[in-house]
């Protein structure tokens, strides 16, 4: 990808989304918050979850779940990671956070190619094991990129009612 | 010339701005009473302070201008020189020079440089030769430097006051101010999330120091709100600052006496609404002069006196600022319109019949309607009234037109034009509203009407006669049909969608009547709650486009409750390529044919009396509950967004200043109505219909105290005017 992710010391902020490990850019990230009270869009794509307060500024809430394809439903708590996008805050809807993961500069974590079993390829920057379990490592601007440009709304019109 | 530091500049241009403006002012008010010493002295320290900092900066050719103009008015206030049109006119001609050499500074950072051997030599500037001004200006008195002025010469210490006025003042970045305004939106929300924190903590009891603060902690940030608020503020009167020297060049420009009454100057507003509003008010004046304001000839036919007068009125009313341009001219054919809005075809034979003069005059705000050879009141030079129309709304606000024709022994003819606009852009008043759950917010400027839907009110129908099969939902409002949007069903938040149509269904429904675009169309909600004044905040610009959503605001709890928009709502609908359609189609509802005049709003008050007020006189209608009733000073009153609200029997009933004339729980429709400044509120038993009037009385009513008795939809109606009603 960019040369930011080349750039060392390398961070990634990891979370679940359903039993997958998953991570962002450290340097992506402005905050980690718990859940906050979420209004829906209306008529906004699928992977818009909808608009939270964060402190006066309205910031949209992506749910990654949509964009990556994982089925299963959200948990009920989970939190919120805010990261910078390339249009401002958005905030990432997850299951739940992790820690914080930095690559040792002495024993660097081997890379996989490829991407989980359920993920999507271009979504997904790199896999690292780790022991125990594999962490995916998004590729951010391509997964808001998707999940504003899905083209699939939930509106539909009423049958009979003309569209403009 | 070095070049002069950028921030300076442009400081220095602002404030040689304000003080011409001020120039002119001081100029127009010498004119009026050449006697005025306050007004010489301050057009004095205008100049000179121009002069003073030219001086400084190096603009050679701007001092030696404003110095002349200076030693002028230093002569005029030494009494060396009587006031004289002439002296009048060569100040003014100064202060046009002075602007245009600022604007040539403002253009190409440096000073136009003039050809009279002082600089070096140079095209031809298009502020042009100042010798001509300097001579002028000579004659009158004035004391011409003909080579560069010396320095920052002996100058007469008369500057005082103004540095004192400049110490007390602060320029600062708007964004700064915008900054702090987002931090003061937080610190309100965090008051009220301390506040329903502690109105749930059970550990209230024990930390009644906590309470204290919590209180003291929300008296000052509504306070600080405030105040912030008022840092954006400006007065009002910073739009109209040239129109004292607007109206007198035009005035001369047609040949007449223009006088430009001016009140509530002090009333204000957010500065971007200030500026929004300059070039719409410089449309309506010059078009009043022009063609409102009749010639002398014409105002002697009709016993005015030669001067007309112009008057501008600005005051603050329920969370708005209005603003009311009234000429006393010979008022707008109505005739004409309609004559010309059938020849364009903008409305065919069958509703032009049922058109109120109020509405005609509405087409004067259609792009394209200048029909100055026939309509005396409006411009011809395409100076056109839609522009400013779409100006006004595109800040949140409307416009308005009302006109009385001239006629021989009618006094009082003229035009007016209401202007209301929001205090400011960042909070706007908003109705509340709820649809399957949801919170939404609707900008009030947007909303015609509220209207029940259900049983004995208005009805949701299906099937548009020569609507070719659809099922699209329209309603009946007073015979005209207007398409009908459902909220729910659009924004597919109930894709079932749930039965509008059952009678009975166990939430009530409201409709409310919108107007986009000149369009109006109804939008059906699961409930209204209530108007609110919300801080618009912007949402991520890719959920606007092609949404439904103009931004979105904070509520009360911490909530995000999304902000309608009314035009794109309507795009979406497909409201947009039929509306017109849609209006001529309606049928004739009721069996009167007669053309329809002014609105009439019919009511029925206790005791069975059946009245008809002229819908202008009133505000609005607001519903209340029994329970909303209280007593004040053994009156009733109501409680409206924070203001209390006397209510008046209608019809001089005295049963409902009674106590225990609210105690049968129901709802009440109270009339809205501003009297003075003031609202006051008249409680009805019920609000029937709209009617137009065609003006024809049957009789004087007797006992009643109403002034007519007319007859309505063949029932025996008082017309009363609420003046009378309201004592």
């Amino acid at each position: 990808m960019s040369a930011r992710t080349a750039a060392s010391p390398q961070a990634w902020c990891t979370f679940r989304l359903a039993q997958g490990h998953y991570g962002v850019e450290l340097a992506r990230v402005q905050e980690v918050l718990r859940p906050l009270p979420l209004t829906r869009v209306p008529l906004a794509p699928p992977a818009i979850a909808g608009l939270v307060n964060l402190r006066g500024r309205i910031v949209t809430v992506v749910d990654p779940r949509v964009v990556l394809g994982v089925e299963a439903a959200p948990a009920a708590s989970g939190g919120l990671v805010v990261v910078h996008g390339t249009e401002g805050a958005v905030a990432l809807h997850v299951d739940a956070i992790g820690d914080v993961r930095r690559a040792d500069a002495t024993e660097p974590p081997p890379a996989l190619a490829g991407s989980t079993a359920d993920g999507d390829r271009d979504a997904i920057s790199r896999t690292i094991a780790l022991p125990g379990h594999l962490l995916s490592i998004l590729d951010l601007d391509r997964v808001l990129a998707r999940a504003f440009a899905a083209d699939v709304p939930t509106f539909r019109p009423p049958a009979g009612e003309p569209r403009s | 010339m070095e070049p002069i530091d950028d921030s300076i500049l442009d400081d220095f241009l602002v404030d040689s701005h304000e003080g011409l403006d001020r120039l002119d002012q001081d100029l127009l008010a010498l004119e009026r009473d050449p006697a005025a010493s306050e007004a010489v002295a301050s057009a004095f320290r205008a100049l000179h302070t121009i002069k003073g900092t030219c001086s400084f900066l190096g603009l050679r050719r701007l001092e030696r201008v404003a110095h002349a103009g200076e030693s002028l008015l230093a002569a005029v206030r030494a009494g060396r020189r009587p006031w004289s049109r002439e002296i009048a006119d060569a100040l003014l001609a100064t202060a046009d020079r002075v602007r245009a050499i600022l604007a040539g500074i403002e253009a190409r950072r440096r000073e136009p440089i003039r050809q009279d051997g002082c600089g070096p030599e140079a095209p031809l500037e298009p502020e042009g030769d100042d010798r001509a001004l300097l001579d002028e200006l000579a004659v009158c008195g004035a004391t011409v430097t003909r080579a560069p002025a010396p320095a920052a010469d002996a100058a007469p210490a008369t500057t005082a006051p103004a540095s004192a006025l400049q110490q007390r003042h602060v320029r600062v970045d708007v964004r700064r101010l915008d900054a702090v305004m987002d931090l003061v939106g937080e610190l309100v929300l965090a008051r009220n999330q301390l506040q329903v924190s502690l109105a749930r903590s059970e550990a209230r009891s024990y930390a009644s120091g906590l309470d204290a603060a919590a209180l003291r902690l929300d008296h000052v940030t509504a306070r600080l709100q405030d105040e912030v608020m008022r840092t954006r503020m400006q007065p009002v009167s910073a739009s109209w600052a040239r129109l004292p020297r607007l109206v007198h060049d035009a005035a001369t420009a047609c040949g007449k006496r223009v006088r430009l009454e001016t009140r509530g100057d002090g009333t204000e507003l957010d500065r971007a609404l200030v500026e929004a509003l300059k070039d719409p008010l410089t449309h309506l004046v010059r078009n009043a002069i022009a063609h409102g304001i009749e010639d002398a000839a014409g105002r002697a036919r009709a016993g005015k006196s030669e001067e007309g007068v112009l008057r501008l009125h600005a005051y603050e009313e329920g969370g708005s600022v209005r603003l009311e341009l009234a000429d006393d001219g010979a008022g707008m054919s109505v005739e004409r319109i309609r004559e010309q809005a059938i020849a364009r075809g903008l409305v065919d034979g069958e509703r032009s019949r049922r058109l109120t003069d109020e509405e005609w005059l509405e087409f004067v705000f259609v792009p394209g309607f200048s029909t100055a050879s026939q309509v005396t009141s409006l411009s011809g030079r395409g100076v056109g009234l839609d522009a400013a129309r779409a100006s006004i709304e595109s800040v949140g606000g409307t416009i308005g037109v009302r006109s009385v024709r001239s006629e021989p022994g009618r006094a009082g003819s003229g035009t007016t034009f209401t202007i209301r606009l929001p205090l400011t852009l960042a909070i706007l008043p908003a109705l509340m509203l709820e649809q399957s759950g949801e919170t939404f917010a609707l900008p009030q400027a947007n909303v015609l009407e509220m209207l029940r839907c259900g049983e004995g009110h208005a009805r949701i129908e299906r099937g548009a006669p020569g609507g070719a099969g659809s099922d699209r939902p329209v309603f009946r409002l007073r015979g005209e049909l207007l398409p009908v949007l459902e909220l729910g069903r659009w924004l597919g938040m109930d894709a079932d969608g749930a039965p509008i149509l059952a009678d009975g269904s166990p939430s009530p429904r409201h409709l409310l009547v919108l107007t986009s675009d000149g369009r109006r169309y109804g939008l059906a909600v699961d409930r209204v709650c209530d108007t609110e004044d919300i801080v618009v905040k912007p949402i991520d610009h890719r959920l606007r486009e092609g949404g439904a959503f103009a931004g979105a605001t904070v509520l009360g709890d911490g909530r995000v409750a999304l902000i309608l928009d009314a035009h794109a709502l309507a795009l979406r609908a497909g409201l947009a390529s039929t509306g017109v359609a849609q209006r001529t189609a309606a049928p004739q509802a009721r069996g009167d044919e007669a053309i329809a005049r002014v609105p009439l709003l019919v009511v029925r008050a206790r005791r069975g009396i059946r009245a008809a007020v002229r819908l202008e006189e009133i505000d609005r209608v607001v519903e209340f509950e029994s329970a909303a009733f209280e007593r004040l000073d053994d009156h009733p009153v109501v409680r409206l967004e924070g203001e209390v609200l006397p209510v008046a029997a209608f019809a001089g009933d005295p049963s409902l200043a009674a106590p225990g004339a609210f105690a049968e729980p129901r709802t009440w429709p109270v009339l809205v109505r501003a009297e003075a400044g003031r609202r006051v509120g008249l409680v009805v038993d019920e609000v029937v219909d709209i009617v137009g009037w065609d003006g024809a009385a049957t009789t004087p009513a007797a006992a009643t105290g109403a002034p007519l008795r007319i007859v309505l939809d063949d029932h025996v109606t008082d017309l009363v005017t609420l003046e009378g009603a309201a004592a």
